[in-house]
């Protein structure tokens, strides 16, 4: 049989404790080819991103991925990061040897650029982070809007946010640039607090990661750390389940589409993504963006488990 | 005991229901009724409460006219053609309003009573911003329960972020939520699950009171008209939403309802958000202490119905 063609696959992110595990499960999966990671400015100042990426990759056996050089504040406003959340470095406690892979030269925008051309109407994006990267690449390519098939986005929040009442970290650490994306008109798929916060990982499953190979072990200290903070309620892993949803979409039980919508100003409503459903009140008007709603928890969980096992071979 | 009530309203049907439901309650002694500019301008709003106490045969309860206009902004209504509730005797209209304005009837209202009074506002919150601008001391004297509906934890319905009432009015509704008095506020969320259809009427119309005559005429007028926009666009059964009808039944039995306790306040300076309710519910980042609303998200919609049927057929 023929091997189907792998779809052509950036992540952009900022390991960061979740983006970590989300990397481990993309890098295990077949269903996608990753071009490359483009790390950006965020949980951790831009360097800590670029580094841990660098570092994730050779710990994964992955060094033929390469890994570029991104934004280190926000498009147009100064950085955020999230301060203590993500440790010292954005690993919590997880100590791996210096990377001997090198950064790529070129920028993290001119690469999106250059591989939306070379798969027109294929490429997808797995952004896990402030969405700055995505942002400088659609103000230098406007005919990226065209090219690229989907973004995919852990991000925003309906009901919440997590910094703020309203704001959720990778939106508001970059609203503008989350508003430049969400009305590009690329199809846009959401993973919001809301299902984050269902898609708990707990201790059970954390020992399960413990008891496997180095890549096993990493995830199962990272996702530790979190669920032994979290009084037995479990590690919300935001970025893991963004990764899920790529790779098995049935691992959400419910979406809706919508139209979403960023603010970047507002008193108490600066990062905040406002969603129409389309339905009802606004059933004229066209989604640009699936809300994943509800997960499959248990589903989640397994899959993370399986995919570190098989980096693990 | 009896509570007694003063509601502020922008009537319009559900304004009405909730209304014939306070009238109609042995448990709900309803000291007035204030108007304000909102789903209608101030001039229809004022003559259908009008319109309403007179069907009621309730002449003795006084109706004020108040806000025209937002407190800061320009004049936004959702409807502008002529609405008169769906009950006669609108053409021999006798009832004038109170000589008073809103704010100055409220707080006669508020003075006069020796014990607290529960106010329902079901408009945007200009009237009861100014009763707590101007009136500060005496409300937080003389209030005592504060169910209002407006606002939306999730989804506006006005746009994305804003509920019609509160995107009437942002600052009235920021002003009364940075109050400091607990709310409770009824928005979106359960007056989308306490929906009412075709089937339920004919438990409302069998309550065999005057209240529920008008109850019944404005919900099959409703569905009869916007019924139909949610049944095709989800093909489901004919469904409309009597949103200010929850405010009194929530008051009377709140164990029928879920709630969550939330710092809410109101975007009144932004892009898209303006009139949009924010409510913190997070574990982390907000002072519990702050969480004085009470968000109303969810009711059990059979019990809601029953009650209905059961306190419109309490008025004498």
């Amino acid at each position: 049989m023929a091997e189907l063609k792998k779809i052509p696959l950036i992540i952009d992110c900022d390991p960061g404790v979740d983006d970590a595990v989300a990397l481990f499960m993309m890098m295990a999966q077949d269903r996608y080819e990753i071009l490359g990671i483009t790390p950006v400015n965020g949980n951790k100042p831009l360097e800590n991103s670029e580094k841990n990426s660098l570092m994730l990759c050779e710990l994964a056996g992955r060094e033929d991925i390469p890994v570029l050089h991104g934004a280190h504040k926000a498009v147009f406003a100064e950085g955020r990061t999230a301060g203590a959340i993500h440790g010292a470095t954005g690993l919590g406690g997880v100590v791996l040897p210096d990377p001997r892979k090198q950064l790529e030269k070129e920028y993290a925008w001119d690469f999106i650029g250059r591989k939306a051309k070379e798969h027109p109407g294929e490429l997808e994006i797995l952004a896990i982070g402030p969405l700055t990267n995505l942002a400088i690449a659609l103000l230098k390519y406007p005919e990226l809007a065209g090219q690229v098939k989907r973004i995919v986005i852990m991000g925003g929040g309906i009901s919440t946010g997590n910094m703020t009442a309203s704001g959720e970290f990778n939106i508001w650490a970059d609203a503008d640039a989350a508003r430049i994306v969400f009305r590009s008109g690329i199809p846009m798929a959401m993973i919001g607090l809301e299902v984050c916060n269902e898609g708990r990982i707990m201790a059970d499953e954390v020992a399960a990661l413990k008891a496997g190979g180095p890549v096993s072990r990493v995830a199962g200290q990272l996702i530790g750390e979190r669920e032994e903070r979290s009084g037995g309620k479990g590690a919300v892993l935001c970025d893991a389940l963004a990764a899920a949803y790529m790779i098995d979409p049935g691992v959400m039980t419910e979406v809706f589409d919508a139209v979403v919508d960023v603010e970047t100003g507002g008193f108490i409503t600066e990062g905040r993504t406002v969603a129409k459903r389309i339905y009802r009140e606004f059933a004229d008007e066209k989604a640009n963006t699936v809300v994943c709603w509800h997960i499959d928890r248990p589903k989640l969980a397994e899959m993370i488990i399986q995919l570190c096992k098989k980096l693990d071979g | 005991m009896v509570r007694k009530v003063l509601f502020d309203c922008d009537t319009g049907g559900d304004d009405a229901t909730a209304m014939c439901l306070g009238v109609a309650s042995r448990d709900i002694e309803v000291l007035g009724v204030s108007a304000c500019m909102g789903n209608l301008e101030l001039r229809q709003t004022l003559r259908n409460a009008l319109h309403l106490m007179e069907f009621l045969g309730r002449e003795d309860i006084p109706v004020a006219k108040g806000s025209e206009k937002p407190l800061v902004r320009e004049l936004w209504v959702g409807d502008k053609n002529e609405r008169p509730l769906p009950i006669p005797g609108l053409e021999k209209l006798k009832k004038q309003p109170h000589q008073l304005d809103a704010v100055e009837f409220m707080a006669k209202v508020l003075r006069e009573s020796d014990t607290k009074v529960d106010l329902i506002p079901l408009a945007p919150l200009t009237n009861i911003a100014k009763l707590m601008m101007f009136h500060p001391d005496l409300v937080r004297e003389k209030v005592g329960n504060i169910v209002l509906m407006g606002g939306a934890m999730y989804f506006g319905n006005v746009t994305a972020a804003a509920e019609l009432n509160f995107y009437a009015d942002p600052e009235a509704a920021k002003c009364v939520f940075n109050f400091g008095m607990p709310i409770v506020m009824v928005g979106l969320e359960v007056c989308e699950k306490a929906y009412l259809c075709y089937d339920d009427l004919e438990k409302i119309k069998a309550a065999g009171t005057k209240p529920a005559e008008a109850f019944y005429n404005i919900v099959k007028q409703s569905l009869d008209t916007y019924g139909s926009r949610y049944a095709e666009a989800n093909g489901e059964k004919a469904r409309v939403y009597m949103y200010d009808s929850i405010t009194v039944v929530y008051l009377l039995h709140p164990e029928i309802f879920t709630t969550v306790k939330a710092k809410v306040r109101v975007e009144a300076n932004s892009s898209i958000c303006d009139g949009m309710t924010v409510c913190d519910t997070r574990e982390y980042g907000v002072d519990p202490a702050e969480k004085t609303t009470t968000v109303v998200l969810d009711c059990d919609r059979e019990k809601y119905v029953q009650l209905v049927a059961e306190i419109l057929k309490e008025a004498k």
